[in-house]
């Protein structure tokens, strides 16, 4: 089981870290710290990481969209690419 | 409701106009008494937003598809802002230029809200924010055979409104003139061809971006149209919270006006009292 005792970080304050899962999210490089890129580490680490668990949100892993009833199962690989989406005032 | 006097005579205007007769705008399975729909974008706060939104009477407010700002709360989501008990919310995919990027913003709308409704907007000119018809009707059709409630917006242009109504969308959103612009209704008889095709199918006409005052409201609903959406002409007013109201009731005098039916025009004067016993 993957730990994750610290939230997402930027690739760049993380660059002396020896071991990291590293994503793509919301167009910026992020890493899990302390997550091997070949841990177990699913949509619902990453959502409560960032603190959106509670938010109303959708997430596509790889251009996937990945339901919130599986991500508990969702494996993120390293060099996924993930889009966390919400409503915002508009036309 | 508000508690406003004004919030209470317009509640009295929108219970004439739709409530009591059932005069009730359909989309997909659900029935609405307001003809109003009212985006939630460029408002100077969220408090003047919500209040907007009261003042305006509608039921229906689009929302837009955005990535979540990774540095931030997500305060400037708009579930902290709306009272979904009493809003439906309709997505729209504002920002996209293909019939792919169109599909995949409707799947994750519908992965954030949970509704079937939305409005496919594909833009094909940067100037002037003009709908791109054609990728607008692929994407409807996809959109529909993936169970969607399909509102798409695109030109006045009757073969594609027909074509839209054929594939199974639920209203058609022709543009009164660009997005933002407020310039009215610039093609009114355009307009009222697209009314009067729609009647045949069932299909409900909703005047989508250029209304700029509530007399560009009233218009659109005289010559028939179902309901108009708009954002801008209420967001972009000295008083957006007073303009809200002018729109709620422009809009139930325009729906009250056509179903009246209008007195026809003569070139010259009638009089209006009577001619006899005029005294001498």
């Amino acid at each position: 089981m993957a730990t994750c005792s610290s939230p997402l970080s930027r690739r760049d304050d993380m660059e002396a870290r020896e071991v990291a899962m590293r994503l793509t999210v919301n167009g910026e490089a992020r890493e899990i710290a302390g997550a091997t890129p070949d841990a177990a580490v699913t949509v619902v680490t990453l959502v409560e990481a960032l603190g959106l668990a509670e938010t109303r949100v959708a997430v596509e892993v790889n251009r996937k969209i990945v339901r919130r009833a599986n991500w508990p199962e969702a494996m993120l690989a390293e060099g996924d690419v993930v889009e966390i989406v919400h409503f915002v005032g508009g036309g | 409701m508000s508690g406003t006097t004004a919030g209470m005579m317009s509640g009295t205007t929108a219970g004439t106009a739709a409530g009591n007769d059932q005069d009730s705008l359909r989309l997909g399975a659900k029935h609405y008494a307001s003809r109003l729909l009212i985006g939630t974008g460029k408002y100077p706060s969220v408090a003047m937003a919500r209040e907007a939104l009261a003042a305006s009477g509608a039921e229906i407010v689009t929302v837009a598809v955005r990535r979540v700002n990774l540095d931030r709360n997500a305060e400037d989501s708009i579930w902290a802002q709306v009272d979904l008990a009493k809003y439906t919310l309709l997505p729209n995919t504002a920002g996209c230029s293909t019939q792919e990027e169109a599909i995949r913003t409707a799947m994750l709308a519908r992965e954030v809200g949970m509704g079937d409704l939305v409005k496919i907007e594909v833009i094909a000119d940067a100037k002037t924010l003009y709908p791109d018809n054609q990728a607008t009707l692929e994407a409807a059709k996809i959109l529909i055979a993936e169970g969607f409630t399909v509102l798409p917006y695109i030109t006045d242009d009757l073969v594609v409104c027909k074509k839209l109504a054929d594939i199974g969308c639920a209203a058609v959103m022709p543009l009164g003139a660009p997005i933002g612009s407020g310039l009215g209704i610039r093609n009114p008889v355009s307009i009222r061809l697209i009314v009067e095709a729609m009647v045949d199918y069932g299909v409900p006409v909703i005047v989508d971006a250029g209304v700029g005052t509530a007399s560009d409201a009233a218009r659109a609903m005289e010559l028939g149209c179902d309901a108009v959406l708009m954002n801008t002409a209420i967001a972009g007013a000295k008083v957006p919270v007073m303009m809200a109201h002018a729109m709620r009731h422009a809009v139930d005098a325009g729906r009250l006006a056509y179903r009246a039916g209008r007195m026809p025009m003569k070139l010259y004067a009638t009089a209006s009292s009577p001619l006899e016993g005029l005294i001498g």
